[in-house]
């Protein structure tokens, strides 16, 4: 609190005496005249309201001050928590893509796992084919070495009865007499076999001496063509299979031979005459047996087809040496 | 070679044993016939340029039977044989006996040429002759008929069978022509090209290839790997018989989408078959001298029951391309008719003889 105001002496020593004859002088015919309590009364009222009005101005200013800073405060906070909520909001979506990265690879792996097993499986399954085909394939190895063995033995034994005919061939000095004399040595069915043996034996030699393939291919040919229309005649003669296989066996032999050979000349009317008679022999005695069917009597799978007129016109067009027309 | 243009007509009635065709049907004279190791099949022209096919399956089976089973047999459309008393059916019928008894078929030519061991043959190939081309419209009517060329890989002549199949086909009145099988394929199919390409015929029993210059083989031979190799690999791989093994493959595989382990094994060896058959064509070609230069890219056509099967052209073309080819090659496709491409070749020939 400041000192207190002494009012009185601050009129005294703040005014003047001034007399009235002065005062006439100067012209003031009247003047008020103030009690000095009411002056110290006013002035204590006029101080009191000064210092009322003053405290209420103080608060005021104060409060808002404080109102200011508790705002201050406030926003401050607000804006703490705030910046806190974002940071954490930034925090979880982090998380969340990283989980979900995650997510994704695992997928991939799991694909990847699959697709692995997939190829494994498939490797196996083949592994188990090729493996089951390769000991199919060494069986069928085993098998034909049986066969070519077995082949080799057949080939021995034939060799040693076309000596024996070529012994015998050697002697003779005809060739009638020499079948004769051969059928007469073997046995009934093996005596046609035999006889054809000889004859296709003869002509081998004749090869090996340089003779032509192709012409002895035609010459089995016809010979073969003839074997087909006596069949055709005669059926199933018991023997006949036995003779076919003998006949197949020679005639590969023949084409071998024949496949190394040069031109030369074509078989001559002998060799045909000879596996004529051959043939006649083989099947004039052998007895027709009955062949039953009702094939004729079934219809048969009848289609049509696209037509062939363009590739024929071609072909003609090209037979008579007009191809590259176009 | 004659150059009259068509060969001559002859009015006679319809070869079909259906009595279907009332009207006279005329046809030209010649005819074609492959002699497969699965399946006979004939081709004749009419006038008017229709092309009819008859087939009949090249097998059969041994049954018991008397004369009701006969009978029976003659109601229901089956065909069959006896022979000194013993009875076989013949075609479609027997596989499916076979199916039934759990058997496999006899099959006459299954190696690839008629078997001189195998005695009841000839007489059942004759009747079945008779039956696709009864009998000539001309005396001495052309027939050509196919053959297969000599095989790289097995041990038989063909000279024996070929004597075998004239012999037969003369004794019915006609004049018999063997052709090369792959030959015949080049006729049917690649005339565009004036006959110029390589022509395969994928049997059962075995491949026939033909490389032609204009009409001419250059180079002809066959394989003993055809369809019925791959039935009996897979049946192996599978431990199954063969005959199941050839219904699994015919009853529409897709040798680019196989859908199981069984389809599986059909593919792996139909690939091994086919990279076989072009490392062959491909030794064959660089060893043989005097092969014809072909100035421009050929095609590549493949016919018979085993191109059948799909896929079957682009596991070709994929092989193809992991072989280093000698011959330039524009593009490879399967034949129209893929089952009727041998005969219809053959009728070519035989009306291109005239
Ligand atoms: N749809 C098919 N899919 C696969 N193979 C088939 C199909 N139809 C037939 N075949 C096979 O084709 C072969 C017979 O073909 P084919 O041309 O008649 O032979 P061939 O000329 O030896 O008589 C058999 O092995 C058979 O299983």
């Amino acid at each position: 609190m400041p000192e207190t105001l002494d009012i009185q002496k601050v009129i005294s020593t703040s005014t003047s005496n001034v007399s009235i004859d002065d005062l006439t002088r100067k012209g003031f015919k009247q003047v008020k005249v103030l009690n000095q309590a009411l002056i110290t009364k006013l002035i204590g009222e006029a101080v009191d309201r000064v210092l009322l009005d003053r405290s209420k101005a103080i608060t005021r200013d104060e409060r808002d001050k404080v109102i200011k800073e508790a705002r201050t405060q406030f926003e401050d906070l607000a804006k703490q928590r705030l910046e806190k909520e974002r940071s954490r909001i930034d925090e979880l979506a982090a998380a969340n893509g990283a989980l979900k990265a995650e997510l994704e690879t695992l997928r991939k792996r799991l694909a990847a796992t699959v697709e692995v097993q997939a190829a494994r499986d498939q490797a196996l399954a083949r592994t188990a084919a090729l493996e089951t085909e390769l000991s199919g394939r060494k069986a069928e190895l085993d098998r034909l070495a049986a066969e070519a063995h077995r082949a080799r033995e057949a080939e021995k034994a034939l060799e040693a009865l076309r000596a024996r005919l070529e012994a015998v061939e050697a002697a003779a000095s005809h060739r009638e007499a020499e079948a004769s004399r051969l059928r007469s040595e073997l046995g009934e069915s093996q005596r046609h076999a035999g006889l054809l043996e000889g004859q296709l034996a003869a002509r081998t030699e004749e090869l090996e001496k340089g003779r032509a393939a192709p012409a002895s291919e035609a010459v089995m040919e016809k010979l073969l063509e003839k074997i087909g229309d006596k069949l055709g005649k005669a059926a199933q003669p018991a023997d006949v299979s036995k003779i076919m296989l003998s006949l197949d066996g020679l005639s590969r032999r023949l084409a071998s031979l024949g496949s190394g050979g040069a031109g030369g000349a074509g078989a001559g009317p002998d060799g045909e005459l000879t596996a004529e008679f051959a043939l006649g022999a083989l099947f004039d005695t052998e007895k027709v047996e009955a062949v039953e069917s009702n094939v004729s009597k079934v219809k048969v799978k009848e289609t049509q087809a696209t037509g062939v007129k363009g590739a024929l016109a071609r072909l003609k067009k090209l037979q008579q040496g007009g191809a590259d027309g176009e | 070679m004659g150059n009259s243009t068509e060969g001559s007509s002859v009015g006679m009635d319809s070869p079909s044993t259906q009595g279907a065709t009332s009207t006279a049907v005329k046809y030209e004279s010649g005819r074609g016939l492959d002699v497969g190791t699965a399946n006979l099949a004939s081709a004749i022209q009419d006038g008017e340029g229709n092309v009819t096919i008859k087939i009949q399956r090249n097998a059969f089976i041994d049954i018991d039977g008397d004369q009701y089973t006969k009978n029976m047999l003659t109601k229901l459309n089956v065909q069959y044989v006896a022979i000194n008393g013993k009875m076989v059916v013949v075609g479609d019928p027997a596989f499916e006996l076979a199916n039934i008894l759990n058997r496999e078929t006899r099959r006459p030519m299954k190696g690839g040429v008629i078997s001189p061991s195998e005695n009841d043959a000839m007489p059942i190939e004759k009747i079945l002759l008779e039956n696709l081309l009864s009998s000539p419209h001309s005396p001495n009517e052309k027939c050509y008929f196919s053959v297969p060329a000599d095989p790289i890989d097995a041990d038989f002549n063909v000279v024996y069978h070929k004597g075998v199949f004239s012999g037969i086909l003369k004794k019915m009145g006609f004049e018999p022509k063997p052709l090369l099988e792959g030959h015949a394929v080049v006729f049917s199919e690649l005339a565009e090209d004036d006959f110029t390409g390589i022509g395969i015929s994928c049997g059962g029993g075995m491949f026939n290839i033909c490389v032609s210059y204009k009409s001419i083989p250059a180079l002809a031979f066959s394989t003993a790997r055809g369809g019925d190799w791959i039935d009996r690999n897979v049946a192996t791989v599978l431990g199954i018989k063969a005959s199941r093994a050839t219904a699994i493959k015919e009853r529409g595989v897709n040798l680019l989408n196989p859908r199981n382990r069984e389809e599986e094994a059909v593919e792996i060896y139909y690939r091994n078959l086919i990279s076989y058959t072009l490392e062959a064509i491909k030794a064959r070609f660089e060893a043989s001298t005097g092969m014809p230069h072909f100035p421009e890219p050929i095609e590549i056509v493949c016919s018979g029951g085993t191109s059948m099967i799909g896929g079957f052209i682009e596991v070709f073309q994929d092989e193809f391309q992991a072989i280093k080819f000698p011959i330039p090659v524009k593009s490879i496709r399967r034949a129209e008719d893929p089952l009727f491409s041998v005969a219809k070749g053959c009728l070519v020939a035989a009306l291109s003889d005239v």
